[in-house]
């Protein structure tokens, strides 16, 4: 892990030896350090690196999150790298107008999507009939519930992969807006930020997405 | 009539973004109440809010999926090590290529790069095309364009000054055997005639008259064929300067002869001939097969503005076609030239094309804001010529 920090603080500043200990201390430091979206920016595009590996402290569950409802947990991984990669490249041209959140969720929504079709192309072609659809989006965290029956665990379970495949199968407009909303809690603000439609297109996709979902559930 | 009036009547859509918004807490205090009274007096909206409202409370308890360990540590070496790379400048714009990406491209570009130079259209030909501009040392035409006859006058000269010569010495023949000169004379005149026509018959006697051994009578066909083709040129008129190859003395009584045998009509033919025949009594080592002279093209656009005015006296022997780009002054002189054609280098063939003149041409209907024009164009000029041997 060093070598990696050091190799991080080599490209982006001239004076690595200097920075070693703070970066060293950020890795293992915890999300109470988190100094907020301005800091931080004004950190990174200052030349601290340190910045920059705060932001991805904080985000990176919240965008890894989004991208494993988007995309299913093996590919999330992925998507967080390549959100951050853009970033760390965008971040100069960030000028502040959206929160840095719905920033990078609108970037892992682009790299998701992308990602997506060319999961779905792949898979058609290689598991077709196969596998049952939703199964990409399972989790591991599908645990067990001590306090119910095994039966009602299984229906439980059950229940909960249906659910994911049926969103994972509603239009891509619809799903975005169902994700970032019931599944991550954003605002219809924030949604519309990531989204870049107006707020009253967010309440008409949520409400038919919702709609369609019942009907992929009934 | 709807049998419960007191019932507002929505659409399936409006009321699932009623319900969704209600959900989510964004209706205004007056769209909840119609709502609630909605809900209250519509059993199927009721049962619809009641599904729509489990769905979402569904959703949102679907477990959030963990964190990878060490994601964020991952993410950042990470980020490092491609941001540090060349290869970033795509990355920078937003362009992660594919792997096998630069293959890709490679045999694209291979592709495209060979279709173009297959598919490429040939270049264009000229629109005019090389215009051979004649000169010729033959008789004067009864209204000669300008061009030919500063030529003319010009390349006449030598052969004028030999037949001179060989009259004299036909003079001091005659002094020693006056009744055979007159014989041969009216031999050779009369040989001349009929060679004029293109008798061959008229060629042998004449052959049979000449006292050496010179092949003149080789020259027969040529002039046979050269004949009809001139008197053609000379009718088209519009075949100007030419270069007449005046490549050596030798040649001179053989080419004058070629000259001379197309035009009967005219007077200067028979004094050529006679001056080619004496030449030859005299014991001029006249060439059988005479080498041929330079025919001058100006091509390309410069063909509507330069014209050749005249050129060197002394031209090398011709042997082969060859391409000149000249540059000329305002003057028509040559200030520069390069040869295009391949070819070892002449440098005789280069003095001789450094020594023409051309002229500008000027077109008769051009008007006077064109003139100016005209002068810009004349004052200098780069173009190609060509040299054929003829």
């Amino acid at each position: 892990v060093p070598a990696r920090i050091l190799a991080f603080e080599a490209s982006r500043g001239d004076d690595a030896g200097a920075r070693i200990a703070p970066v060293s201390a950020s890795i293992h430091a915890s999300d109470r350090d988190w100094p907020g979206d301005e800091r931080a920016l004004s950190r990174f595009l200052s030349g601290d690196v340190l910045g920059f590996e705060q932001i991805v402290r904080h985000y990176s569950g919240m965008v890894f999150s989004l991208a494993a409802r988007l995309v299913g947990p093996a590919e999330a991984e992925d998507v967080v790298q390549e959100t951050f990669l853009r970033a760390y490249h965008g971040l100069e041209r960030f000028r502040g107008e959206a929160s840095l959140k719905t920033w990078l969720y609108a970037i892992a929504l682009n790299r998701a999507r992308a990602r997506h079709g060319r999961l779905a192309r792949l898979r058609a072609v290689f598991t077709a009939g196969k596998t049952r659809e939703g199964d990409a989006f399972a989790s591991l965290d599908d645990a067990a519930d001590t306090a119910l029956s095994p039966e009602e665990n299984a229906l439980l379970t059950e229940r909960r992969r249906r659910l994911r495949a049926a969103v994972a199968a509603l239009p891509d407009e619809f799903r975005a807006a169902v994700v970032l909303r019931d599944l991550e809690g954003l605002s219809y603000e924030e949604v519309a930020e990531v989204l870049g439609v107006p707020v009253g297109t967010v309440r008409s996709r949520l409400a038919r997405g919702r709609a369609l979902l019942k009907e992929k559930l009934s | 009539v709807s049998a419960r009036p007191d019932v507002p009547r929505l659409s399936e859509e409006d009321l699932d973004l009623l319900i969704s918004r209600s959900l989510d807490g964004d209706l205004s205090p007056e769209d909840e109440q119609r709502l609630e009274r909605l809900v209250a007096l519509d059993p199927a909206a009721a049962r619809r809010k009641s599904e729509l409202s489990a769905l979402v409370a569904d959703l949102k308890a679907l477990p959030e999926h963990a964190t990878p360990f060490a994601l964020a540590t991952r993410v950042s070496s990470n980020v490092a090590e491609r941001a540090g790379r060349p290869g970033s400048l795509g990355a920078r714009v937003g362009f992660f290529p594919a792997p096998g990406f630069a293959k890709a491209a490679l045999v694209i570009l291979g592709i495209v790069g060979a279709s173009i130079a297959i598919l490429r259209p040939a270049p264009k030909r000229l629109a005019e095309g090389p215009v051979d501009v004649l000169l010729y040392n033959a008789p004067k035409p009864a209204s000669p364009a300008p061009q030919a006859l500063i030529a003319e006058s010009r390349l006449d000269k030598p052969v004028r000054e030999r037949a001179d010569a060989a009259a004299k010495d036909l003079a001091k023949e005659k002094a020693f055997a006056p009744e055979a000169d007159a014989r041969r004379k009216a031999d050779v005149s009369e040989a001349a005639e009929h060679a004029a026509a293109g008798d061959k018959k008229a060629m042998a006697k004449l052959e049979g008259v000449r006292q050496n051994e010179v092949a003149i009578a080789a020259d027969a066909p040529l002039l046979a064929e050269a004949a009809p083709k001139q008197r053609a040129d000379r009718d088209e008129g519009g075949v100007l300067d030419s270069v007449r190859p005046q490549a050596s003395t030798k040649v001179t009584s053989a080419a004058a002869l070629a000259d001379a045998a197309p035009a009967p009509a005219a007077p200067a033919a028979a004094p050529a001939l006679v001056s080619a025949q004496a030449a030859g009594a005299l014991g001029g080592a006249v060439e059988s097969r005479a080498p041929r002279g330079w025919t001058v093209s100006v091509r390309g656009d410069a063909v509507r503005r330069w014209s050749l005015r005249r050129a060197p006296d002394n031209p090398p022997p011709a042997r082969g076609a060859a391409v000149y780009r000249v540059t000329l002054d305002g003057s028509g002189r040559v200030t520069a030239l390069s040869r295009v054609s391949a070819g070892a280098a002449d440098p005789r063939l280069d003095a001789f094309v450094r020594g023409m003149v051309f002229e500008s041409i000027t077109p008769p209907a051009e008007t006077q804001a064109k003139a100016a024009a005209r002068e810009t164009v004349s004052s200098s000029a780069d173009f190609e010529i060509g040299l054929e041997p003829r």
